[in-house]
């Protein structure tokens, strides 16, 4: 089986003040729900460079911004999805 | 080159006293480092007081370079004679050493004679015995080596389990042999070896010590050496330089700061990953890269570092067993002896937002307080500002 892509979560000083330790089994949570848990692999970064507008997520070139524990959810399904699901 | 003269006493109280009359005190003279274990009469705070007044004296005046026989007739002048027991109302041993020649001298007045291992074996020093005042003080002098341990002794040591465990107490052979044998397991500092004997002299007394105990223990060892480069540097340009230097450290390696972890990265020409798993509610997680011993996030890993080690007065043994990045930077910062920090002092604009508490906004006035810290529990630090 090929190695799995990287889907970093920004764990800086910012991104960490915004909510990452709650963020991060929430994500791991829908990874699971959508099956791209078997290809994507989350791990975590040092600062990935928006601070101002943590919590920050990065997979392939894509960052994802402004990321709360509350819209995650939303921001999940809505918007990383489909760029997660080129993993496949 | 680059032996680390490591000097650690700890002390037992009498059961039931809080305060202990077994009085320590350090002194730096130029390149003479002069310890002092000073013992009271007796117990409590009238023992407390003699010692502290003893201790003082001696560190004053041979800190000031006072001739020898002028200090020892100071002290066994001002002490009193106790009627009963004709013994002087406190005992003493100083132990001075040079820390560029080694050369060392112990000054014995009435304490237990001073326990001395070469390789971790028993050895011995010259001495010989002056009278000053009618007193015998016992001189001994030589030079130490790596690995030596040195240390003085209140009589407290010796008596552990007297009447109890053992019926004559520890004695001064027991006390040699255990040191002997706690020397073998490699302790790396002056503080592992005295506390594994005076957890030992606690244990003898059944935690319940008949006198005060102390030890006051010198160790030479290889200094270990730590660099701590935090924060980007103000020019962009000196980013490479910054990271040469860390590269070409001989000692111990440190990262502090997320900005400071990328210039690292770039330099390597990778990506440094977090540990998730030492992430915790209140600190990012650590990283870890190759010829880097810990990766941590910056200002909140810093302060919650700085706070521990308040908490736990600089006692490397007693940091929590959380493997997260406040305790990991705290190990690194207590394991070692010499410090040099590179302190980049461009400042993330994030934390430029007048929106953010203050006290995670200014990196520099952290380290200021790590700094302050780590010299108050005898480091030497130095910093470089970039
Ligand atoms: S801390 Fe997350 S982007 Fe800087």
């Amino acid at each position: 089986m090929n190695a799995k892509e990287p889907l970093w979560l920004c764990m800086g000083s910012a991104c960490h003040q915004r909510g990452v330790y709650d963020i991060l089994p929430h994500l791991q949570r829908l990874l699971c729900e959508h099956q791209l848990d078997r290809v994507i692999e989350l791990k975590g970064s040092f600062c990935l460079g928006p601070c101002v507008n943590g919590s920050v997520l990065k997979f392939r070139e894509t960052l994802f911004i402004n990321i709360t524990p509350e819209n995650l959810r939303v921001r999940f399904t809505m918007e990383m999805l489909r760029h997660l699901k080129a993993a496949l | 080159m680059h032996d680390f003269l490591d000097i650690h006493d700890s002390s037992l109280f009498r059961h039931g006293e809080e305060l202990c009359g077994d009085q320590v005190r350090l002194v730096q003279a130029g390149d003479r480092t002069i310890a002092i274990l000073s013992d009271g009469l007796g117990s409590g705070v009238k023992a407390c007081i003699l010692a502290t007044l003893t201790s003082q004296i001696i560190a004053t005046m041979l800190g000031a370079e006072a001739p020898l026989d002028e200090v020892l007739s100071t002290v066994i002048g001002t002490l009193p004679m106790c009627k009963v027991r004709e013994i002087a109302y406190a005992t003493f041993t100083v132990v001075e050493v040079n820390q560029v020649t080694l050369e060392v001298r112990v000054i014995n007045f009435d304490n237990p004679p001073i326990l001395y291992l070469k390789a971790g074996h028993p050895a011995k020093l010259q001495h010989r015995v002056e009278k000053i005042l009618d007193r015998d003080v016992i001189i001994s002098e030589g030079r130490l080596e790596r690995g030596d341990f040195l240390a003085a002794l209140s009589d407290g040591v010796l008596h552990a389990g007297l009447g109890g465990a053992m019926n004559f107490g520890w004695g001064r052979d027991n006390v040699l042999k255990f040191t002997e044998q706690t020397m073998l397991h490699n302790p790396g500092s002056a503080r592992a070896i005295v506390t594994r004997v005076l957890n030992e002299v606690n244990r003898l007394y059944h935690d319940e010590p008949g006198d005060d105990a102390t030890i006051m223990g010198v160790y030479v060892r290889a200094r270990k050496s730590l660099m701590v480069f935090t924060g980007p540097p103000l020019k962009e340009e000196d980013d490479r330089g910054a990271c040469d230097k860390l590269f070409a450290f001989a000692g111990r390696r440190v990262v502090c700061g997320g900005t400071t972890t990328n210039i690292v990265g770039n330099y390597l020409g990778m990506t440094i990953e977090a540990d998730i798993s030492t992430m915790r509610r209140n600190l990012p997680p650590v990283g870890y890269v190759k010829d880097v011993d810990l990766l941590t996030e910056g200002i909140l890993t810093m302060a919650r570092t700085l706070e521990i080690m308040r908490e736990v007065k600089g006692d490397i043994t007693r940091l929590p067993e959380d493997r997260n990045g406040a305790v990991l930077l705290a190990t690194e910062l207590l394991e070692a002896d010499y410090i040099e920090f590179l302190v980049g002092q461009s400042i993330s604009e994030y934390y430029q937002n007048p929106l953010l508490p203050r006290n995670i906004s200014i990196r520099v006035s952290l380290v200021k307080e790590v700094v302050e810290f780590l010299r108050e529990v005898r480091k030497e630090v130095v910093v470089d500002y970039i």
